[in-house]
């Protein structure tokens, strides 16, 4: 009986990436090799070119803080000019520079990585984690992104899991996802108002759940607001306080900063469970002028933390007064609220969010790994169909075209249900004109340039026409990812007309094709790699073996009973191995480990069969 | 001479002839009248229409027709009026895809009808229906129409007639749900407001003909639905008894019953699932058999309820109600078999049964009695004994029996004033009790 084909679902987070699966009807996480359940989001280059990814790469960022890359997803899907990656490339200690089309490039390790690749590299490592927990291999995936990422966004999520060789079948927003796993295995039929406050992004998502389908009434949220957020303010703090005790700006430092970040992600966990957290950093920096090494030493209190972050905290607040308020919904109607994310954790978090809804949040999911259980339940429903779990997810951002003047015309308004479409006719505006240019929007505002532009789409060789004339039907499809394609037609042919999408953010099919087949050679390359030393390591215990046999068989009087030859003959494959063992020929190194087996075993049998020790 | 109304060989005069394709001219050597004659017939042609524009006249045309024929050259045809619905539908149903053939034809159809469709057609309701009902169509429909429930299947065109369904769906419910929306809709369509007002009275009898394509499957809780028209099963029995808009759920004949049973099996294969339907399940089992009286069973459905749920309230509720009626069944029994078996004087026997009874229910008097009545004659443990006793007089102090026991238990366990008082007790109820006043008469000088 062929066994069913393994299921993952993947958080792929900020800060930590979750890998999950159904087993025996369970949702289950995956617990990585090294035995724990998250897997930090960092990659690093370590300094003798080997890649890192996960809890070995966050561990030596204080010391390679260049070459070490986290939070990789507050920048995937973003262009280089907008306002929140400027802000975020002040805090980051690695560089990434402007791609083409203004999107992102990572320098790592001497390359420029594009932002799905780094992310492709954490998914290898999960999907390696899933490998080996199967013992199979593992292709088919569930991904989950924050409810509020925009199609960008959203298509590079599912590129960097193309690239890691992943075959993604579906993108579920994460509020959808945690929702999914609170409502297995209880009746739940009401509406649920699901909060993740995760390690970079925030959202909202009310929810109508009736009889295993999952609804989603409305969704918001902000991309940018996170626990780094927390983190950035106590560092902000630290800094503060250093420059007018000392006068250096710590950030100046790469390595200082490091430290600074893990000593206030520390005092931010801890401050959850206790009043005060005391800081102490020895030997943070050398003054200019010389002199002995300056140390930091603060205690962060809760109140003062909450002050720092109070208006993160509102913030949150406010979002979900929104999200609310939008679908229509009141706090008294919903039947659970249900607190997803690590910073979900932080007393003042939960007391506003109390505050708010006038009830306790619900306390039976596990805010961590729930995002990534709800994966693997909708992967599981996915193929196997007859299920009666059905998620229907709306599209979080407004899709428009911008329009004469600068202003946008929305065609699916936000908060609709997906798979969705809108058709808008367009219409030439000089005679024989030959091409239309669409500029596709996503966003709430008004005025178009403010919105986020998914693409310019070109449509050429329209008929030859008066102006006004040739009419095209212009169809704008949302998938239930909430990914945008666009087509076109001819009005009145009836023809489909050729669209070439330009200025789009994002991988283009051909780099897309290149990255994995460069993937695919890095993989090989490692194998060979681990092979290579495994057989050297065999091969050196073997010499060791054959050296002391040799010794042994030398301080035998008679040569113990060998024959005349063996012993230069061991002599000689010693001197065959040590030549071997520095190249890399992997046969040849079989071949000596062979030999060396061999002569080990002629030694072996005369020392054993002369006078017993 | 006009030609016969019938030409042997080729058919009547409004048939039609057909030219072979692939014809060799060459290799049939067609003379150039016979080459003239299939020009006129070119394709297909009507033979009158042939004989009509021939400039051979009719006799010569026809000999020339039939050489043809012999020759291989033309056929008898028969043209089909062909309309364009049919070779669409024929070519969709014909198209391999991985769906049923009702399921294609019920989309074709659907697909079909949907611009004519109001939005309350479209959801399978009558006009009146409320935005909680348009809701419940709403999640139905689309566990149908939805294209995830086709993940991964081979669907080619019909996946693109889903997606449409189902975004016409989704503008249904978007606008029957929200009350706004709403209004404006019905102020537009004043025909549809006028149908909702006529039908604002009791569930009307026969459903649309629209119905039987997005009539919901029967929904797990049959005994609470919160549709107006019962779910009825489609097809067999479209008309139900108009007279039984509810009870007994429609549930009972039998293709239903197959159809529930396999759904069952359906349903029970899969975990989550199998929590959802069965817990609705279970509960209305529960509820009946509770209304029946049968309290074991309830006890079970609801014990059930408990473990997949356990913040069930409700489930709690009754399943404490069904445990003590359950044991206040057993109690009763247990009476019973004591009494038995104290006829046939197997005194141990009833005395444990009576025990049992007891423990098993509190308010059981008779229980309570006789317990401690055995327990009295066979001289088992007086504060024991005592306690029955008093509970027997508490639950039921009418019976004289009652206190005459307490009296006794009480005498043997030494307080003599309170045996007086019970002894009085059961004096006053039966005066002419001659144990009761025996029993006083040795106690009159107890103060």
């Amino acid at each position: 009986m062929a066994e069913p084909e393994p299921l993952i679902g993947i958080d792929l987070g900020t800060t930590n990436s979750i890998v999950a699966t159904i087993q025996d009807g369970q949702p289950v996480v995956i617990k990585n090799r090294t035995g724990q359940a998250l897997t930090p989001s960092v990659v690093a280059m370590a300094k003798n070119g080997k890649r890192l990814v996960g809890g070995i790469a966050k561990r030596q960022a204080i010391t390679n803080p260049q070459e070490t890359v986290y939070a990789s997803k507050r920048l995937i899907g973003r262009k280089y000019s907008s306002h929140e990656v400027q802000d975020a490339l002040r805090a980051l200690p690695y560089e990434v520079v402007a791609g083409q089309h203004d999107d992102l490039r990572i320098c790592m390790g001497g390359k420029e990585l594009s932002v799905p690749e780094v992310s492709a590299m954490i998914l290898q490592e999960l999907k390696a984690d899933a490998e080996a927990h199967f013992g199979r291999p593992v292709t088919k995936a569930v991904i989950t992104v924050p409810a509020y990422f925009n199609d960008a966004q959203r298509q590079a999520t599912k590129d960097a899991g193309r690239i890691a060789g992943l075959d993604v079948l579906r993108i579920i927003n994460e509020p959808t996802a945690a929702a999914l796993a609170y409502g297995f295995g209880r009746t739940v039929n009401g509406r649920v108002a699901v909060l993740d406050l995760g390690g970079g992004t925030f959202d909202v998502s009310v929810l109508e759940i009736s009889q295993g389908v999952f609804d989603v009434v409305g969704t918001g949220g902000d991309t940018f607001l996170g626990g780094e957020d927390w983190d950035n303010r106590v560092i902000e703090w630290l800094v503060f306080g250093f420059a007018k005790e000392h006068g250096i700006d710590l950030r100046k430092d790469r390595m200082a900063l490091q430290r600074l970040k893990d000593a206030a992600e520390k005092a931010k966990v801890e401050l959850s469970s206790v009043r005060e957290a005391a800081l102490n950093l020895p030997f943070i920096c050398t003054p200019p002028g010389g002199g002995a090494a300056l140390h930091l030493q603060a205690t962060l209190g809760r109140d003062k933390l909450d002050d720092l972050t109070s208006d993160l905290a509102e913030r949150v607040v406010g979002i979900t007064t929104e999200v609310l308020g939008e679908a229509g919904v009141r706090a008294s109607e919903l039947k659970e609220v249900i607190l997803v994310g690590g910073m979900s954790r932080m007393p003042k978090i939960v007391e506003a969010v109390r505050g708010y809804f006038r009830r306790e949040p619900c306390k039976g999911v596990h805010p961590d790994e729930v995002v990534a259980l709800g994966a693997a339940i909708q992967a599981h429903a996915l193929v196997q169909p007859e299920h009666e779990l059905l998620l229907l997810d709306v599209t979080p951002q407004s899709l428009g075209v911008a329009i004469a003047g600068g202003s946008v015309r929305r065609l699916i308004p936000k908060n609709t249900t997906v798979p969705t479409s809108a058709t808008e006719v367009f219409a030439t505006s000089k005679d024989f004109q030959r091409v239309v240019k669409i500029m596709v929007l996503q966003g709430e505002h008004d005025v178009a340039h403010q919105n986020e532009l998914l693409g310019e789409f070109v449509l050429t060789g329209l008929r030859e026409a008066p102006r006004g004339q040739a009419e095209i039907d212009v169809t704008f499809d949302i998938n239930a990812e909430g990914i945008v394609s666009v087509h076109a037609k001819d009005r009145e042919t009836g023809l489909r007309q050729s669209i070439t999408v330009t200025a789009s953010s994002g991988l283009t099919e051909e780099e897309l094709l290149r990255i994995m087949d460069e993937q695919r050679e890095y993989l090989l390359a490692a194998r060979a790699s681990d092979e290579l030393k495994s057989r050297r390591v065999e091969l050196d215990s073997l010499a060791r073996d054959v050296v002391d046999a040799l010794t042994r068989a030398r301080l035998l009087p008679g040569g113990g009973g060998l024959a005349p030859d063996v012993m230069p003959r061991a002599e000689q494959v010693l001197e065959h191995a040590r030549a071997v063992r520095a190249g890399e020929d992997v046969a040849a190194l079989g071949r000596a480990s062979e030999l060396l087996a061999a002569s080990l075993a002629q030694l072996k049998g005369a020392a054993g069969s002369g006078p017993g020790r | 001479m006009s030609a016969p109304n019938t030409i042997v060989g080729l058919g009547a005069l409004t048939d039609h002839i057909a030219t072979v394709p692939q014809l060799d001219a060459a290799r049939l050597q067609l003379s150039a009248e016979e080459g003239a004659v299939l020009q006129l017939v070119g394709r297909v042609e009507r033979i009158d229409q042939v004989l009509a524009r021939s400039k051979l006249g009719e006799p010569r045309t026809i000999a020339v027709l039939l050489s043809l024929r012999a020759k291989g050259a033309i056929v008898p045809a028969r043209v089909v009026p062909r309309g364009a619905p049919a070779p669409v539908l024929d070519a969709a149903l014909a198209e391999e895809v991985d769906l049923e053939p009702e399921r294609k034809k019920e989309i074709i159809e659907l697909e079909r009808s949907l611009d004519g469709l109001d939005h309350f057609a479209v959801l399978g309701l009558k006009p009146g229906a409320s935005a909680a009902e348009a809701k419940q169509a709403y999640y139905n429909a689309s566990r149908r129409f939805h294209p995830d429930r086709y993940f991964g299947k081979n669907l080619g065109s019909f996946r693109a007639r889903m997606e449409r369904i189902f975004r016409r769906l989704t503008d249904a419910h978007n606008v029957l749900v929200q009350q706004d929306k709403r209004e404006a809709y019905l102020r537009a369509n004043p025909a549809l407001a006028a149908a909702e007002r006529a039908s604002a009275q009791p569930p009307p009898v026969e459903p649309p003909p629209m119905q039987p394509l997005l009539t919901p499957e029967p929904p797990p809780v049959h005994v609470a639905s919160p549709l107006p028209a019962a779910p009825m099963p489609p097809a067999p029995s479209r008309v139900p008894p108009p007279s039984q808009p509810l009870s007994p759920p429609p549930m009972d004949d039998e293709a239903s019953e197959a159809r529930r049973a396999e759904r069952q099996a359906r349903l029970a294969r899969h975990p989550y699932l199998a929590r959802t339907g069965r817990l609705a399940e279970l509960m209305a089992r529960g509820k009946a058999a509770v209304a029946r009286g049968d309290w074991e069973r309830a006890y079970h459905d609801f014990h059930q309820v408990q473990t997949l749920d356990p913040k069930n309230r409700e489930a709690a509720l009754l399943l404490v109600k069904a445990r003590r009626g359950h044991d206040a069944q057993r109690a009763g029994i247990e009476v019973e078999r004591g009494r038995v078996m104290e006829q046939e004087g197997d005194s141990p026997g009833a005395q444990a049964a009576y025990r049992l009874a007891c423990s098993l229910d509190d308010q059981n008097a008779e229980a309570a009695w006789r317990a401690a009545r055995l327990g009295h004659l066979l001289g088992q443990d007086v504060a024991e004994i005592r306690g029955l006793a008093q509970r027997a007089v508490e639950l039921d102090s009418s019976k004289v029996e009652h206190h005459l026991t307490l009296g006794k238990v009480l005498l043997e366990a030494g307080s003599k004033k309170l045996a007086k008082r019970a002894f009085e007790d059961a004096a006053k109820l039966a005066p002419d009790n001659a144990e009761a006043k025996a029993a006083l008469k040795k106690l009159r000088w107890t103060f």
